[in-house]
């Protein structure tokens, strides 16, 4: 059923040798490079306009590979290849829109806000809002949303930074000698003892490094580096897709096995050991002793009481094909045997499709472990085509490189060039990730570090460590190039938008451009203290941001720059009624005990088609129901003065 | 949705709707129908026959290794949507003036000419 010998043993980044650290630090050189590289250029001019929107002159791929880099997040390197392994092909449903994605997401408003942009000197999204609807506290208010949400997603970012760093490092040398140097020191902290040392330092690693390079080089900066990141992302995964496919046997092959495995069962075992102090992380493989035994992957760090027991966690691996191949010792799995497992308090299978039938992995709605419907049922479905697609048009991270590009015929390349560069990344990504079930059994348990997994695994089974240094180095430049926008983002939201627009209009350059790096600066180390404690799953806090996000901007951006009827009351209306829908609905859902990963879906729709039906609506509302915007308003927005022949004729 | 102004604009002869404004306005429409377009391709595809009540893995359809639902459903749509999408950007979509770069406003205009703290680099 299953050749043996094209099955690859995983392995760390120890193994691969450290080769693969040197190309991942030659990586982060050239960012700092090319960050410093781009600190020259703010020299002779225009502090605010360079550093938050590099003087508006993308050219094609600056702009194609910028707008593409700051879409394909930590998410995408990271949550998205962790919810593939753990739902299977369906995955491919969910992220269907991505098809359409460049054309709706530039499309749509790229033109006409660029525009307007230019026409108003707007920097920043809500700088064009202000403009356009002559309201500071509208725009105000548009700043305190953009840099809430903002804020939460970079969290998620980071975490997924600190992951990935983690991975690289695995048993390093220098890196296990530092790590115990800040364990001691954690625990001798009130405040800190109970983080993983290995974590906060990757954390603070990470942290230090995005906000080094983004203060010093501004907008270049992130978009040069975001030019080298999405070349590196798209290298990568062309790298891994042929590597996957090879080392499982064939496409063919995989779906075939997938279509045969069953989804591990929630478990809680009771554990026992006579050593002392012993050390029982997560991902620690365990198994009865009967025969056949019963193989757990235990999914927390055990705690062991006086009498040396401790109950934890974890998956017991139920699918055959699973078990014969770690029995064989077809692929590299190592039990802990100075532990022993006294009890099995339980072992429930997963929600969906509760019970053992195969075929899960290949159909939709995907199996899901706490879902009754699935992952994806058809509603859901309906609703993340509308997600990506029509959502990602509201996100104002995309719409500031819409203002920055500096001709149309830049954006019609650039529009090409991103379809082409998504059908490269997020098709082949599904696939990757699909035959990754095979090669790395019982990932559940650390399914967010999947993507690092798998390229350390991939690489080291053809004996090429160093490679592994540039596939590791797509996640990070995934998550590198959304953290950097998202910064500048706030930065020039609170030192334009609202230092210079209300607090000192007259503030000097040398001011602005003080506050600018002290503001980036803070921001960073604010985001790394939240991300201490981050929300478990990556993918569905991104998720969240986004959503609210778009049922946040979209209509009010939409509305401003298409519809001449749109007034200021109806604009707040529209933003306000987008966010307290959207966020009402998540926490009626955490209410009702569901948790921040299910908001309530009234008709079974998710959030943000709620969010952004309600946003539009609104808009229209009470955009009649007040009093058009002023003449001269609809004039500069909406006409221009008709060109006069050489004879005086119009 | 006509409204006083844009009435009185209209009538005024030396004025005529922004040629870049109508432009992007057609062809966000256009946008909006080509994901509508896709939106029902795939849904309607992947629906009826990515959500089998059984599955028997043994004799499972696929194409080229892909699951025949995806491969209908996503893929091929996929490679339609590139290819309309290019020709789109490259033959329907108009070229057009942004205009000037009016700095950054006035307020702008006037922290430039305000003296520096210290020296200025502008």
């Amino acid at each position: 059923m299953f050749e043996a010998s094209m099955l690859y043993a995983p392995t760390t980044f120890a193994a691969a040798g450290s080769s693969a650290l040197v190309t991942f630090c030659l990586y982060t050189l050239a960012v700092f490079g090319l960050a410093a590289l781009s600190s020259r250029l703010l020299k002779n001019r225009n502090f605010l306009n360079e550093y938050f929107l590099g003087s508006r002159s993308l050219g094609v791929w600056a702009l194609a590979l910028t707008f593409a880099a700051t879409s394909a997040s930590g998410g995408s390197f990271t949550g998205f290849p962790s919810l593939i392994y753990t739902h299977g092909w369906v995955l491919a449903l969910w992220i269907a829109s991505y098809m359409i994605f460049p054309i709706c997401t530039m499309g749509l408003l790229g033109k006409r806000i660029n525009q307007v942009a230019r026409k108003t000197g707007a920097i920043t999204v809500p700088d064009i809002l202000r403009d356009r609807f002559q309201s500071a506290s509208f725009a105000l208010l548009a700043t305190a949303l953009l840099v809430f949400f903002t804020c939460v997603n970079l969290v998620g970012q980071f975490k997924a930074g600190s992951m990935i760093l983690q991975t690289l490092l695995g048993e390093n040398a220098t890196y296990q000698a530092l790590r115990g140097i800040v364990g001691n020191f954690l625990q001798s902290s009130q405040l800190l003892a109970g983080l993983d040392p290995g974590y906060f330092l990757c954390l603070l690693t990470f942290g230090v490094a995005v906000i080094i390079y983004t203060t010093w080089g501004g907008f270049h900066a992130v978009v040069w580096t975001d030019v080298m990141q999405g070349i590196v992302m798209v290298l990568g995964v062309i790298i891994m897709l042929p590597l996957a496919i090879y080392q499982v046997g064939g496409l063919q092959h995989a779906t075939e096995t997938l279509a045969q495995m069953v989804p591990p069962h929630r478990a809680e075992i009771v554990i026992q050991t006579d050593v002392e102090d012993l050390d029982v992380p997560k991902g620690t493989w365990l198994q009865t002793d009967d025969s056949p035994s019963r193989i757990f992957r235990i999914g927390e760090a055990a705690a062991f009481d006086e009498s040396g027991r401790a109950t934890v966690k974890g998956i017991e691996i139920v699918d055959p094909g699973d078990q014969q191949r770690i029995r064989s010792g077809t692929v590299d799995v190592s039990f802990e045997e100075s532990v022993a497992i006294v009890d099995v308090r339980k072992s429930t299978p997963a929600a969906y499709p509760g019970d053992a039938r195969p075929g899960v992995y290949v159909t939709a709605p995907g199996p899901d472990a706490t879902k009754m419907d699935g992952m994806l049922p058809m509603s859901l479905a309906f609703s993340m085509f509308f997600y990506w697609a029509i959502s990602g048009t509201g996100q104002p991270s995309s719409m500031v490189r819409l203002m920055a590009f500096k001709n149309t015929r830049t954006l019609r390349i650039s529009i090409a060039s991103v379809a082409m560069y998504f059908s490269f990344i997020y098709f082949p990504l599904v696939v990757i990730f699909c035959c990754s079930r095979l090669l790395l059994p019982g990932m559940e348990v650390e399914s967010d570090r999947i993507m690092p997994q798998m390229a350390v695994t991939l690489t080291s089974n053809i004996g090429a460590g160093w490679l592994a240094g540039l596939l590791v180095a797509a996640p990070f430049a995934a998550v590198m190039s959304t953290v950097d926008s998202f910064l500048l983002m706030i930065s020039s939201a609170v030192v334009r938008d609202y230092y210079q627009r209300n607090v000192n209009p007259d503030a000097s350059q040398r001011t602005l451009q003080r506050m600018s790096y002290t503001c980036t600066i803070v921001v960073g180390i604010g985001v790394v203290i939240a991300a201490l404690n981050p929300p478990e799953f990556l993918q569905y806090l991104i998720v969240y941001v986004g959503s609210g996000l778009a049922a946040c901007f979209l209509a009010p951006m939409s509305l401003a720059l298409y519809w001449k009827r749109m007034t200021t009351s109806g604009a707040f209306a529209s933003m306000l009624g987008g966010f307290l829908c959207h966020l009402s609905l998540y926490i009626v859902g955490w209410l009702r005990g569901d948790g921040f990963t299910k908001p309530m879906r009234p008709f079974s729709l998710d959030p943000v088609v709620i969010g952004i039906v309600m946003s539009f609506s609104l808009g229209f509302v009470v955009s009649l129901l007040t009093p058009p915007p002023p003449k001269e308003l609809v004039e500069k927005y909406f006409y221009t003065r008709r060109k006069k022949t050489p004879d005086g004729e119009q | 949705m006509n409204i006083p102004a844009a009435a009185a604009l209209d009538a005024d002869p030396d004025l005529e709707p922004d040629p870049l404004f109508l432009a992007a306005f057609r062809e966000a429409r256009w946008i909006l129908l080509m994901w509508l377009s896709c939106f029902a391709w795939t849904l309607t595809v992947c629906l009826n026959f990515g959500y089998p009540e059984t599955v028997d893995p043994l004799n499972f359809p696929m194409v080229l290794g892909i699951p025949a639902w995806v491969a209908w459903g996503i893929a091929f749509p996929w490679l339609i949507a590139n290819v309309v999408t290019i020709w789109f950007c490259l033959f329907v979509m108009e070229d057009a003036d942004l205009g000037e770069d009016s700095g950054e406003a006035a307020i702008s205009d006037a922290s430039a000419n305000a003296p520096a703290e210290g020296g200025s680099n502008v």
